[in-house]
């Protein structure tokens, strides 16, 4: 029996030391990075998830790149997308000199061959990413052929996409890695293996994966070579390694094994004011919604508008959020898109009229209660009851009944689920809200569009339907009325109080200070793109 | 000898019996979860959605999917994940169940070796303040959950005293310390409750004073005569906790950043990963019977009143 428990014992002891240490690349550039969870796929035409997207961009080359003021920059491609009158034919050439980590050429055909493979049923991709292709969702069902997808290369260095209708977004839309080439070769000979492990990718990018088999919780990136813009890739090797948890985040960021990771709001303050702290902002607006349909004493624009300036989004971004929002400068949250004609940002063409005036929300709220002939009015305040949201709306709660004397707010924190069906059943006072869109900055103003069933406000306005209708239409190719358009309905929303923006939340990691040259990204999947960050020395 | 095969091959029968019983409750009802295996569904339309169904055979009647799906396992196959898109459920459990099988054994037989040992002595010194720090320890190792431990572990000795890694799954057995000592709190603190229990009332029984009358030394009575009798029913207890340590713990996993098999647990249910929650229910139903056999015959070795018995 002893002799046995001994063995059983001495065997776990040996199995453990048995584990395979990491090794030290000497003289070789290394970044050790993180990524929040595994990734569900590592084939570009799979990719759903930001995680994944993220890591496929590493060894993916895709035909623009976005720059940090989400412009799409050529990549593999050689110049901006040509784009035919009535805006449906977009044509890209690329660049003859690229290479495949193996060494063999890239062409326009394995462009066509990837995005088909996306659409075809016997891949069944859950992707949802590809631009809108002629025929896609008639392949996509096996009704048409894989043939007649609107993608064609006419020439091994000239790809056609077909779209449906024109599309404004369509070269940012082109940086997603699910149009990136697939060597056609490499993946007829790996059949349904291809892509389930390191061993079955061919990088095309500026990384190629190893020591990845499926589900593992770390990988190791190797510079590609071949890549046609090594000589601007500086790390030899990226590790990365998978934290989930933030604080065994941060002591690994704190010791060195590490060179970034991610934070959640309240391990901000603890970073706060040094070099390493990094906010980079998304594109979820969080804003305060009104039932104007169920409640009298908001149908009064004068009392919106109170609400409107009533409120210091500086110092909600800042005392009660620590610093991971910034306030929110209109409908349309800034850096989804630029002007097309000077490159100006959202705040710059659109913003300034969402901003703190409490004599003027005062002389509002003060209009507006004579007008309805009350003295004092209580809007009850429905939010979700994560910590986050709680904070929030007691903070709001204060804020106003602090700057606009005879307001009183009664709070309601319910799960997310009961204030959800309270905004879609169009009958509350005030709810936290919020949206989130990708690329196109129409769906932040078609929320409030008269017959949208998102539209919680229930705001009837056929002004705004016909400036939505327009943007959906004829502003397909006409990209700057397209912006004005935007600007316009954005102003709208605000002039008539029909939403309070509040704040547009941002993303916090720990950064080592002296890595540079890396993008951060609020567009497509993945927030880093790290293929040409370099150490600072 | 013939016994011990007609015992065996019995418990054999039995336990493939079970399993399968298993395997086909939570096919059944696995089935009956609301949703869609895949991840993306919110944004996916109809016809993807059918079309995917389509792929993997979800379309076709329940019954169908049943037998095809067990026909399957029997050679082998378990099926794709849907999580992990397309992979293999086979490799992707493979590749994650060795660390969890480790850090669950070594806290397994860590934590009881210890534990026994403090209870041991607990009952020998009852009622000093020896006997009182063993029972208060046991009392809060059974109370506090193993991740705060982990998290207190992870703060002194690695941040602070900095004698070990972080986390990560690349520094040899250094690297298991951590999450072992985390996982066995809970072995350990239920050993030593156990033994303690069992030894008082074993030390004060008829024999026992015999034993003492013929002269032997306390340590020795203690360790060959009160320990054997009061290993019994710890090892009813270990056989299950054994399955569940190896089986992963999501929590101490996440906060050293191992790659072990406690996420996909929770994660497949929760993402109707229908092949996944499948095979890890088959494996943990597996290790729990096989545990559970070996429990059995290891009653047979260390207590004579429960032998299998000879027929003649």
């Amino acid at each position: 029996m002893k002799k046995t428990l001994i063995a059983i014992l001495a065997a776990a002891l040996l199995l453990t030391a048995l584990t395979p240490a990491s090794f030290a690349e000497e003289g070789k550039k290394v970044l050790n990075w993180f990524i929040e969870g595994e990734v569900t796929t590592m084939d570009s035409s799979k990719v759903y998830d930001t995680l994944s997207g993220e890591a496929v961009a590493y060894f993916t080359d895709t035909l623009y790149r976005l720059d940090s003021e989400a412009n799409a920059v050529p990549n593999l491609a050689v110049d901006l997308p040509q784009i035919s009158e009535d805006g449906t034919v977009v044509t890209v050439t690329i660049r003859d000199d690229a290479k495949y980590a193996d060494g063999t050429p890239v062409t326009a055909g394995d462009i066509e061959y990837a995005v088909k493979r996306a659409a075809d049923p016997a891949v069944g991709s859950q992707a949802t990413s590809l631009p809108a292709i002629k025929n896609l969702d008639a392949v996509r069902a096996g009704e048409a052929p894989l043939d007649e997808l609107g993608v064609k290369a006419l020439s091994d260095t000239v790809i056609e996409f077909t779209l449906d209708g024109a599309d404004p977004y369509i070269a940012k839309k082109l940086a997603d890695t699910i149009v990136a080439p697939i060597s056609r070769a490499f993946a007829e000979e790996k059949g349904d293996q291809y892509g389930l492990s390191a061993d079955t990718l061919l990088a095309s990018g500026a990384y190629s994966l190893t020591n990845w088999t499926g589900a593992d919780i770390s990988w190791t990136y190797v510079k590609n070579p071949y890549y046609w813009d090594a000589e601007n890739v500086y790390f030899d090797v990226i590790n990365i390694q998978v934290v989930k948890d933030v604080a065994t985040g941060t002591n690994l960021y704190e010791s060195g094994k590490l060179d970034g990771t991610f934070l959640t709001s309240d391990y901000v303050p603890l970073y706060a004011g040094t070099d390493d702290l990094l906010g980079v902002p998304t594109l979820r607006m969080t804003n305060l919604e009104m039932g104007i349909s169920s409640n009298e004493f908001l149908q009064n624009e004068n009392i919106r508008k109170a609400l409107l300036f009533g409120l210091n989004r500086e110092e909600l971004c800042t005392n009660v959020l620590n610093g991971t929002a910034v306030p929110g400068v209109g409908v349309i949250p800034d850096g989804i898109a630029t002007n097309p004609e000077t490159g100006a940002s959202v705040a710059e063409d659109f913003g300034g009229q969402v901003y703190f005036d409490p004599e003027a929300a005062q002389a509002y709220f003060a209009k507006g209660l004579e007008e309805l002939g009350v003295d004092s009015i209580t809007l009850r305040l429905v939010t979700s009851d994560t910590d986050e949201s709680i904070k929030i709306g007691q903070y709001l709660q204060s804020a106003y009944e602090t700057n606009l004397p005879g307001l009183k707010i009664d709070l309601a924190n319910v799960p997310s689920s009961v204030r959800f069906e309270e905004m879609m059943s169009y009958d509350f006072d005030l709810a936290l809200g919020g949206w989130t869109g990708d690329y196109d900055p129409t769906s932040y103003v078609n929320q409030h569009r008269s017959d949208y069933a998102h539209n919680h406000s229930q705001w009837q306005s056929d002004e705004l339907t016909a400036l939505i209708d327009k943007l959906n239409t004829e502003d397909g190719t006409d990209f700057a009325t397209r912006w004005a358009h935007l600007g316009e309905a954005n102003k709208y929303l605000l002039d008539n109080a029909v939403v309070i923006p509040l704040e547009q939340a941002t993303k916090e990691f720990l950064v080592n200070p002296a890595l540079k040259g890396y993008v951060t990204k609020q567009l497509g999947y993945g927030v880093f793109d790290l293929t040409r960050a370099y150490f600072e020395e | 000898m013939n016994r011990w095969i007609r015992f065996i091959a019995t418990r054999l029968l039995y336990m493939a019996l079970t399993l399968f019983v298993i395997a086909s409750v939570t096919f059944f009802l696995m089935s009956a979860l609301p949703g869609t295996p895949y991840n993306n569904q919110d944004k996916l339309t109809e016809l993807q959605l059918a079309t995917l169904n389509a792929k993997y055979g979800f379309d076709k009647p329940l019954l169908v999917r049943y037998g095809n799906y067990m026909r399957n396992i029997l050679h082998g196959d378990f099926g794709i994940s849907l999580q992990f898109s397309d992979q293999p459920v086979a490799s992707l459990l493979g590749s994650r169940i060795g660390p969890s099988i480790q850090l669950g054994l070594q806290a397994v037989v860590f934590g009881t070796i210890i534990g026994t040992i403090m209870g041991a002595i607990a009952a020998m010194k009852q009622n000093t303040f020896v006997d009182v720090f063993c029972q208060l320890f046991a009392i809060t190792g059974r109370s506090v959950p193993n991740f705060v431990v982990a998290v207190i572990l992870q703060f002194i000795f690695a941040v602070t005293l900095n004698w070990l890694p972080i986390g990560l799954w690349n520094d040899g057995f250094r690297s298991t310390i951590l999450p072992t000592l985390a996982l066995s709190i809970s072995p350990m603190a239920d050993a030593a409750r156990f033994i303690r229990t069992e030894m008082v009332e074993v030390l004060s029984s008829d024999y026992i004073e015999l034993a003492r009358a013929k002269g032997m030394g306390e340590i020795r009575i203690a360790f060959t005569h009160g320990l054997r009798n009061a290993l019994i029913p710890l090892i009813t207890t270990l056989g299950p906790m054994t399955v569940s340590l190896m089986t992963g713990s999501l929590v101490v996993e996440n906060i050293f950043a191992i790659p072990g098999i406690g996420e996909q647990f929770t994660k497949s249910i929760l993402s109707n990963d229908y092949y996944t929650i499948m095979a890890v229910t088959i494996l943990y139903s597996t290790m729990l019977v096989a545990v559970i056999f070996v429990t059995d015959i290891l009653y047979q070795l260390i207590d004579p009143r429960v032998r299998v018995e000879e027929k003649h």
